[in-house]
């Protein structure tokens, strides 16, 4: 077995370097060689002193360079996938990466962002000091869609990790209720405004209680199914937290964290958003779970960024111009971008390319995701026209009539190309291009077409 | 006034399927939409109900439902029998066979159709599907961890492309009179407009479909794109 895992190590850094070499460092590629060649290199490849495992369905790639930013900023050298890569080449090849030629390890942390759906077979083999889950949301069609399913998959990878520390959303009743020994996990948790409920939404992932099947009960609530809950018949209740963030100041972007100890620390974030606030409470607790000092972290988490491909702006000829990440297929990561935007009052305008992408753009597109989402949020008088394109625009042109959009401010195009073209902006003031995770370039591409019709340079 | 149940909203909550409901109820702005939930009686039991709407649901609360319907078993037939409406999507099928089989578990359905179902979560079918139903084409998502065998005697809808209930069948769900289910899932009747027009004129005549041409392009748009897979 040492023989093959060194051949793979080898071959895999030599890949590695080539690919590097020619600009495709971003190619998971040499991962696939590395685990054909052997197939159990995560198991034998040496960790080093950190190994952090980020699971969940929405925030892994957010909480993952979090991470790796915080940790850099106080010093330690960390290997991580800054472009995702969260399946098991990618983690052979982050690996692979994260050793000498001899096999030692040459960071001081890796932190590996694990597909939910994967994660047993990957944890197993990779037993992380510490695995931090996110959150569980419904996930694509393709992707089994229901989030019980995934939280199954992640307790059969939890009960695969013999010391791992393992951090929770107690403000998740998918994922808070999974069975963990009590000495090894950690919950973290944002206390909400006391008798808060649920607002409306097409999604309902947390109806029943998981232990008698009764309606749960809302203690206070965040968004979506996120918040804490008691099972007023058998009385099951999401765990206290041992991280909570007990104030927040979005305008300051201060949050004040009290640890189960009592005490209480105030972080400052760069994100006024209760999705990106939830994501450095993440990675504030992981870092607090495995004994980082707390004055330290107050310091660096300041400095840390949530990754532009998920967020642009700038303002271009008056107009602020922005794109967000806004997961398609699923309807949950949607919906929050969705009722984020339903807070804003000013004139915009929203172009989606929400799609999915194939080799082939005519390929039939799963649509059902659309009824999920709540796309009634943007019947919104100031959200002036909402601009789709792609082949299943006229699937999106009927969900937005059917979410209450009047027909004068939808604007429907089969090509991408004439959205551009066809683009009037009087009266806007903001310009938001929602985009698939894998429509990111086309999204910069967009806004750059924009800004150069908008006259306007950088800002 | 037209009354249309939906049967355990608080288990029915995936693949956009209230987008059924949504679109029958922009079709039939007169309607009234009743929900009801497990433990509850169903509202079809008084027979005053016109369609009844089911759809799919998280694998481990089939046994919930079939308890929630199994004290109304014979009512249910009686509904069936009457020739009223029933839509069942997804693995909602599977409340209505004989048993579903998980390997190491059995679940009693309700055995009012003759077929069974087999069950793996390690195993999930994806796929598009084309097929007829009485000159219609119909065309939907399938995405299970289970799939149905038998059901011979009662087909609903004859495949033309894709698969049916399993790899070897050539049709998809069961028909009775008016009940109809189906494996296939989502937004079944925004997605297919023809069918949704069969289904009203059966509640009478006069009704039409909302945003008609808007549901007709999407529809033939799909048609277009799954026949060239």
């Amino acid at each position: 077995m040492k023989f093959r895992f060194y051949i793979a190590l080898w071959v895999g850094k030599l890949i590695s370097w080539f690919y590097t070499i020619r600009g495709r460092k971003q190619d998971d590629f040499p991962g696939s060689v590395i685990h054909k060649i052997c197939p159990d290199f995560l198991q034998y490849v040496h960790k080093p002193k950190y190994t952090i495992a980020v699971t969940g369905t929405n925030g892994k790639t957010v909480v993952t360079s979090l991470l790796a930013q915080c940790m850099q900023g106080m010093g330690y050298k960390v290997a991580y996938n800054d472009w995702g890569a969260n399946l098991r080449s990618g983690h052979c090849i982050l690996m692979a990466r994260s050793v000498n030629w001899r096999g030692r390890p040459c960071v001081n942390a890796v932190i590996l962002e694990i597909d939910e759906e994967t994660a047993y077979e990957n944890l197993s083999a990779l037993q992380p000091d510490c695995l931090v889950v996110t959150n569980i949301c419904r996930d694509s069609l393709e992707r089994n869609a229901h989030p019980f399913c995934n939280r199954d998959r992640i307790q059969k990878a939890i009960d695969s990790l013999e010391h791992t520390k393992i951090v929770l959303n107690a403000d998740d009743p998918i994922s808070c209720f999974m069975d963990v020994p009590e000495d090894r996990v950690r919950y973290f948790a944002i206390d909400g405004k006391p008798g808060s409920q649920p607002e409306w939404s097409n999604l309902h992932d947390f109806t029943i209680c998981p232990n008698c099947f009764s309606q749960p009960k809302y203690l206070y609530s965040h968004y979506l199914h996120f918040g804490k809950v008691q099972c007023p018949v058998c009385g099951l209740q999401s765990p206290d937290p041992d991280y909570e963030i007990v104030h927040s100041d979005m305008l300051t972007k201060q949050i004040t964290v009290r640890e189960k100890s009592g005490i209480e620390l105030t972080y400052t974030i760069r994100s006024s958003t209760i999705f990106n606030t939830f994501n450095y409470l993440t990675a504030i607790a992981c870092l607090r779970t495995l004994g980082f000092n707390a004055e330290q972290l107050t310091m660096h988490i300041r400095s840390c960024r949530i990754p532009q491909s998920r967020e642009t702006h700038e303002n271009a000829g008056g107009i602020d111009l922005y794109t967000v990440m806004c997961k398609g297929q699923a309807g949950s990561s949607a919906s929050v971008v969705f009722r984020q935007l339903a807070k804003i009052n000013k004139p915009m305008e929203l172009i989606l390319l929400m799609n999915e992408t194939y080799e082939h753009e005519e390929q039939p597109e799963a649509v059902s995701w659309l009824y999920d989402t709540d796309f009634e949020l943007l019947s919104r008088q100031n959200i002036r026209r909402i601009v789709v394109a792609g082949p299943v625009y006229a699937d999106y042109h009927l969900r937005l009539r059917l979410a209450g959009i009047p027909e004068s401010r939808i604007v429907c195009f089969r090509d991408y190309s004439d959205i551009t073209d066809n683009m009037t902006f009087d009266g806007i003031r903001e310009i938001y291009i929602l985009h698939e995770v894998h429509r990111i370039t086309q999204a910069h591409q967009l806004r750059d077409a924009i800004r150069k019709k908008l006259g306007g340079g950088r800002s | 006034m037209i009354k249309i149940e939906f049967l355990f909203p608080e288990l029915v909550t995936l693949y956009g399927e209230t987008g059924n409901l949504k679109y029958l109820s922009k079709c039939l702005p007169e309607a009234r939409i009743v929900t009801t939930q497990h433990g509850q009686r169903p509202a079809f039991v008084d027979g005053s109900v016109d369609f009844v709407y089911i759809g799919s649901m998280i694998d481990n609360y089939l046994g919930i439902a079939i308890r929630g319907l199994k004290p109304y078993r014979y009512d249910l037939e009686r509904y069936i029998n009457s020739g009223k409406i029933f839509l069942a999507t997804g693995n909602a099928l599977d409340l209505f066979g004989q048993y579903i089989d998980w390997g190491n578990q059995e679940v009693k359905g309700l055995g009012i159709f003759d077929f069974y179902s087999k069950g793996n979560m390690d195993e999930r079918h994806n796929s598009w599907f084309l097929g007829e139903f009485e000159d219609m084409k119909i065309v939907a998502n399938r995405s299970t961890f289970i799939r149905e065998y038998g059901g011979d005697s009662e087909q609903f809808i004859r495949l033309l492309k894709g698969e049916g209930m399993n790899s070897r069948c050539r049709f998809d769900g069961v028909r009775r009179y008016n009940f109809y289910a189906t494996s296939l899932l989502g937004p079944l009747l925004v997605m297919n407009p023809p069918f949704t027009q069969y289904l009203l004129d059966l509640l009478g005549d006069g009704h039409t479909l909302w945003e008609k041409d808007t549901a007709m392009e999407a529809y033939n748009n799909r048609i277009l794109a799954v026949s060239a897979l």
